[in-house]
């Protein structure tokens, strides 16, 4: 599954996943430096707001699976499940890019 | 001389670091949960078809309390002892703890499981007894979706 997503917009139900996975990755600051200049790291690892609009790559979401791999059980095991909540229990309620987004979280954080 | 990309040495140092900052009760807590995990999926994986005759909502919502309360149950004691030593400490905090142990965030999952009617959550357990559900849910999912649609 190619995982580029262009003009990804979170909604309400995203943003309060993503403030979730920043609580997650507080700990793991390893995370920052693995992620580096994706932009999965302004996602899922910075404070400020969400930005408007993303556009993200196939290989962003490659190097965050590369992360998760050498990262703790616990870590990984909670955010692969928020990752598919959103999709199993929240896709009546998520856009098709929305979806995409957490779908390839999740087959990269399992 | 094998090539060493500075940014996988970077992170090979703050691993490291990070590995010596964990307190001992909790590297062996989250080895037990290793542990948990990998036995859980040595089971068959449950099918779309164990659980065709549910609600999928009913499911969506069972199926990741149930996985949790597994490695919950199965990891209990060692979570209790790094719990203890934890909660010696006198920098405890409560949101951080939830974030690294598994029980104490599967109350809420809890509490959502038995709010589904018994009849269900009976049926439900029974249906997934000694199979894995250590699985690719969204593929389980997408399975659940293609026959509710048929």
């Amino acid at each position: 599954m190619t995982c580029l997503i262009d003009g990804l917009r979170f909604g309400s139900d995203s943003k309060e996943a993503i403030r979730e996975m920043r609580e997650l990755t507080k700990r793991a600051n390893w995370l920052t430096i693995t992620l580096g200049l994706s932009v999965l790291n302004d996602i899922f690892t910075k404070n400020g707001p969400v930005s408007a609009s993303y556009k993200i790559k196939t290989t962003d979401f490659e190097l965050l699976g590369k992360a998760m791999a050498s990262s703790t059980p616990i870590l990984r095991r909670k955010t692969s499940d928020i990752a598919g909540e959103m999709v199993i229990l929240k896709s009546s309620e998520l856009s098709q890019n929305e979806l995409k987004f957490w779908r390839c979280v999740y087959n990269e954080t399992r | 001389m094998k090539h060493v990309s500075f940014q996988s040495l970077i992170f090979g140092v703050v691993m490291s670091f990070d590995a010596v900052a964990q307190p001992e009760h909790y590297s062996e807590y989250e080895l037990k949960v290793s542990d948990c995990i990998r036995l859980e999926k040595q089971k068959q994986p449950v099918m779309a078809v164990d659980l065709k005759s549910f609600k999928r909502d009913e499911v969506a919502e069972s199926i990741f309390y149930l996985k949790e309360k597994r490695i919950v149950d199965c990891s209990a004691h060692a979570e209790l002892i790094s719990l203890a030593h934890s909660l010696q400490s006198s920098s405890f905090n409560i949101d951080s703890l939830k974030l690294q142990y598994l029980s104490l965030e599967m109350i809420a999952k809890e509490e959502k499981f038995q709010r589904l009617p018994l009849d269900f959550r009976n049926d439900f357990i029974k249906a997934v007894e000694g199979k894995s559900l250590e699985i690719n849910l969204l593929d389980l999912f997408d399975e659940i979706d293609d026959l509710i649609s048929k």
